[in-house]
Order: structure tokens, then C-alpha cells, then sequence
């Protein structure tokens, strides 16, 4: 150790209150984005081990389940299908259904197919889209911030890649359509290696990017409202700053709920119609 | 959305590393597994997720997107009909302003003829009025003068009435001797 940094070591061992915030913070922000086995409701703590929830079942699963139950009362209980002109609530689900059908479906997937398998992306995009907002609300968590429930949906799409060109061209003309017309043999022996890896590679990535997301979006917001409880008054604009990062996070959860699905149409898209 | 995107490799073995710290916490023990996913946690919600698509296929989307289906049909067919009316219409339009056009050209044509019968019976009144006056004139014409015939008649007989008083009364002054009396008298018993 040098001379110099002797010199300072008395005064790194004195509490800095700086670096103690920092720690505070740090451990809050880790708190927070980390996936724990436990609820807390302002006063309330839920205890996943005391509630008999299944083994491994988290809060990032728990949100899920939220924000898919949330979906289903939504979609089945509020949504009035007997409306001949649809207005409130009705009209917000409606035309969200309408929009992933008809913007997204039906371009990347073509009329018939497009309709057909509607369903898929419709389900995705809503339910991706509540659970990114749900995050946005202080006493909740997000659960597309975790990997292992963005990977779940993106085996949805994975899913979708594999059975349903199964189911229109066989397994074998599924396989069939890795091989690119008119390219040389021995170029087949990389190009399709390559061609099965990116069935894998789409499915990882729309899982990974998603996460990425969700996840940074939540550490700037942190990070913002971080800095003003460690520095104090002169670093009060993070404050706006934090604000406008969680405007950037309400426009961030829906656009990464639009591009998950346009992504999976897209891939679902490219599996149905080879040939394109 | 670029600067989310561009998350390094570090940040992911970051969260990994505070996901499974988290869980060991939460459950006293570790994943014991390498894999950043979270497999029990992949699992619950694929189950989840799968069991709500297919309850919101069969009791939400399906439904919806008929009726959609069906709403879309009727504007369409609305619209069609929304055009074909207006085609409709266009025709009626056209219908009516050329029976308007011919109207106006039949009400011309009667008010012409209308005018001309006035202008000839205007004229043919006009003459007969003229033949009346005339007759008129002549009758009264004729009335003066033989009006005027019985005046100059009857002046004609007052002034030889007159004439014969006066000469009467001349003749009385003059014949006051008795011969001339008498000689009068005579003349004019013999008239």
C-alpha cells in the first residue's frame, strides 16, 4: 500500500453517510428488482412458505397470476359481448383485440392464418401488457422483469413455431422446409444446422429482450429516485428525471408488449409460410 | 428503446446472480444450477399462461373476434347499401330534375299558349268591343238624329204657331174697323 493511500486510510475508516445511503440504496434497489418468496402490502406481509404456495413459486409468479387473472376477469366478466356498439371498457378490449388481429396477425401471418391464430397473439400481447403495467404500479412487481416468465412466453412462440407448421406440413416436411431451395449440398450441411438454431435463437431472444427491458427500465427508475435519497436537496431533479423515466417505462411496456408479439407473429409468420 | 436493449452481458449475470440470491434467501437453498432462468418459476407460468389462453380462446377471443367478424360483415354490408342508396338517390335526383325540367317547360309552354289565347281573345274582345261601340255610335247617332228631326219638326210647328198668333194678333190690330173684322172673320171661317 502506498504512502499516499496510508495517509487516507483513517478517514475511510470513519462512517462516510454517503456511502452508507449508497449501501441503503443499493440494497433497496436489490430488494425490489429481486425475486423473492414474499408480498409487502404496506403493512401486510405475505409469506409464499406460510400461504402453501407451490415450490418455487415466486413473486414474479405471483404477478403473473395476477395479471393473467386480471386479463381473464377483463376479457370474460367486464367485456360485454352483447353490446351492439361498444363503449368504456369494452371498447378498450375490443379494440385491443382488434388491433393485434388486424395489425399485426393478419400482416405477418396473411388473411386466413392471420385470423386463425389470432387467439395466440392476442393472449400474449394482452396479458404482456398487463403484467408490464402492473410493474408500473408501486405496490405491485413486475413479472415480465424475470427471465423465467418471459421465457415461459416466449416457448409459447417457440411453441407456435414448431406445432403448428407440424400440423400443416408434417414432421417431416416441417424439417423439409429448413432446406432452402436451390443452394448447393455442401452448403446445406451449415446453412441448415444454422437455420434449426435460429428456431431456438428467435424463441431466446424475444425472452431475453423482453426481460432486458422490463428489468433495465426498473434499475434507471430506481437508480433516479436513488441519487435524490442519497445526495439530498441538490440532487432533487432526478426526481423529474425518475418521472420521466416512468412515463419512458409506460411507453416502454407497451411497446415491448407490441414488439413480443409482433416478433412472434413475425416468426410464427416465417414457420407457417417457408416459401415467404 | 436502443439504450434497454444494449444491456450487457454483466447486468443479466448481475440479475441472476440477485434472482438466486433472492430465492436462496426465500427458500434457504440454492437453484444449484447455472441456467439464468428460473425453472420452477418458467414452469408456473407457462402453466399459467396456457391454461388462460385456452380459457380466454374459448370464452373471450373466439367470441369476440366473431362478433368483429360479424360487426365488420355489417358495416360492410352497411356501407354497400349506404352506396347503393346513394346511387339510388343520385338517380332519383336525376329523375326528378329532369321531370322537373320537363314541368318547367310544359308550365312554359302553357303559360306561352295561355298568353297568346289572352293576346287573341284580348283581340277578338278588343274588335267586338269596337263593333259594339259602333253599333253604339250609330244607334245614337241615329237617335240625335231624329231627335234632332222631331226638335226641328216641333220647332218648325211652334214657330208657325207663332208665326199665325203673331199674325193673328197683327192681323186683330189692324182689322178693328167693322168691314175688316168682318172680312177677317170670313177668311177665316172659309180656312
Amino acid at each position: 500500500m502506498s504512502a499516499k493511500h496510508e495517509q487516507f486510510l483513517p478517514m475511510s475508516e470513519t462512517v462516510d453517510p454517503i456511502a452508507e445511503k449508497t449501501e441503503a440504496v443499493t440494497q433497496w434497489i436489490t430488494h425490489h428488482v429481486s425475486d423473492g418468496a414474499s408480498w409487502t402490502l404496506a403493512n401486510v406481509h405475505l409469506d409464499f412458505a406460510d400461504a402453501n404456495l407451490p415450490e418455487g413459486f415466486k413473486l414474479s409468479g405471483l404477478m403473473g397470476l395476477l395479471g393473467v387473472a386480471l386479463v381473464c376477469f377483463l376479457y370474460i366478466r367486464v367485456y360485454n359481448l352483447n353490446a351492439r356498439v361498444p363503449r368504456g371498457w369494452t371498447n378498450l378490449l375490443e379494440s385491443m383485440v382488434s388491433f393485434v388481429r388486424n395489425e399485426i396477425s393478419i400482416p405477418y401471418l396473411g388473411a386466413a392464418d392471420g385470423r386463425e391464430y389470432a387467439w395466440i397473439f392476442i393472449s400474449q400481447f394482452t396479458v404482456i401488457l398487463t403484467l408490464n403495467l402492473l410493474g408500473l404500479i408501486p405496490i405491485f412487481s413486475t413479472a415480465t422483469a424475470s427471465l423465467g416468465v418471459t421465457a415461459a412466453l416466449a416457448f409459447t412462440t417457440f411453441l407456435a413455431m414448431t406445432v403448428l407448421p407440424m400440423q400443416r406440413y408434417g414432421v417431416g416436411g416441417f424439417f423439409k422446409n429448413f432446406i432452402p431451395h436451390g443452394v448447393p449440398v455442401p452448403v446445406l450441411f451449415l446453412l441448415v444446422p444454422i437455420e434449426i438454431a435460429g428456431l431456438f435463437i428467435k424463441a431466446i431472444v424475444l425472452a431475453i429482450r423482453l426481460f432486458a427491458n422490463m428489468f433495465a427500465g426498473h434499475i434507471v427508475l430506481f437508480a433516479m429516485i436513488g441519487i435524490a435519497v442519497i445526495y439530498g436537496a441538490p440532487a432533487f431533479p432526478a426526481i423529474g428525471l425518475a418521472l420521466f423515466v416512468f412515463f419512458l417505462e409506460l411507453l416502454v411496456a407497451f411497446l415491448q408488449a407490441y414488439i413480443f408479439t409482433m416478433l412472434s407473429a413475425i416468426f410464427v409468420g416465417q414457420m407457417l409460410h417457408p416459401e415467404h | 428503446m436502443s439504450h434497454h436493449a444494449e444491456t450487457t452481458d454483466e447486468t443479466l449475470l448481475e440479475v441472476h446472480e440477485v434472482q438466486a440470491h433472492s430465492s436462496e434467501a426465500s427458500h434457504g437453498e440454492g437453484h444449484g444450477s447455472s441456467s439464468p432462468v428460473d425453472g420452477a418459476m418458467f414452469f408456473w407460468f407457462l402453466v399459467i399462461f396456457i391454461t388462460a389462453t385456452v380459457i380466454l380462446k374459448k370464452k373471450a377471443f373466439t367470441p369476440i373476434l366473431e362478433k368483429l367478424d360479424e360487426r365488420e360483415k355489417e358495416i360492410e354490408q352497411s356501407l354497400e347499401n349506404a352506396d347503393r342508396l346513394e346511387k339510388e338517390m343520385a338517380e332519383l335526383e336525376s329523375t326528378v330534375q329532369a321531370k322537373k325540367d320537363e314541368a318547367d317547360a310544359e308550365a312554359r309552354e302553357i303559360l306561352d299558349s295561355g298568353r297568346e289565347a289572352a293576346r287573341e281573345a284580348a283581340k277578338v274582345i278588343e274588335s267586338k268591343a269596337r263593333d259594339d261601340a259602333a253599333i253604339l255610335r250609330e244607334n245614337a247617332e241615329r237617335d240625335i238624329s231624329t231627335a234632332q228631326g222631331k226638335a226641328e219638326a216641333a220647332l218648325r210647328e211652334h214657330s208657325a204657331a207663332a208665326a199665325v198668333d203673331l199674325a193673328m194678333k197683327l192681323l186683330n190690330r189692324e182689322l178693328d174697323s167693322k168691314g175688316k173684322k168682318e172680312l177677317a172673320d170670313q177668311l177665316i171661317a172659309e180656312m
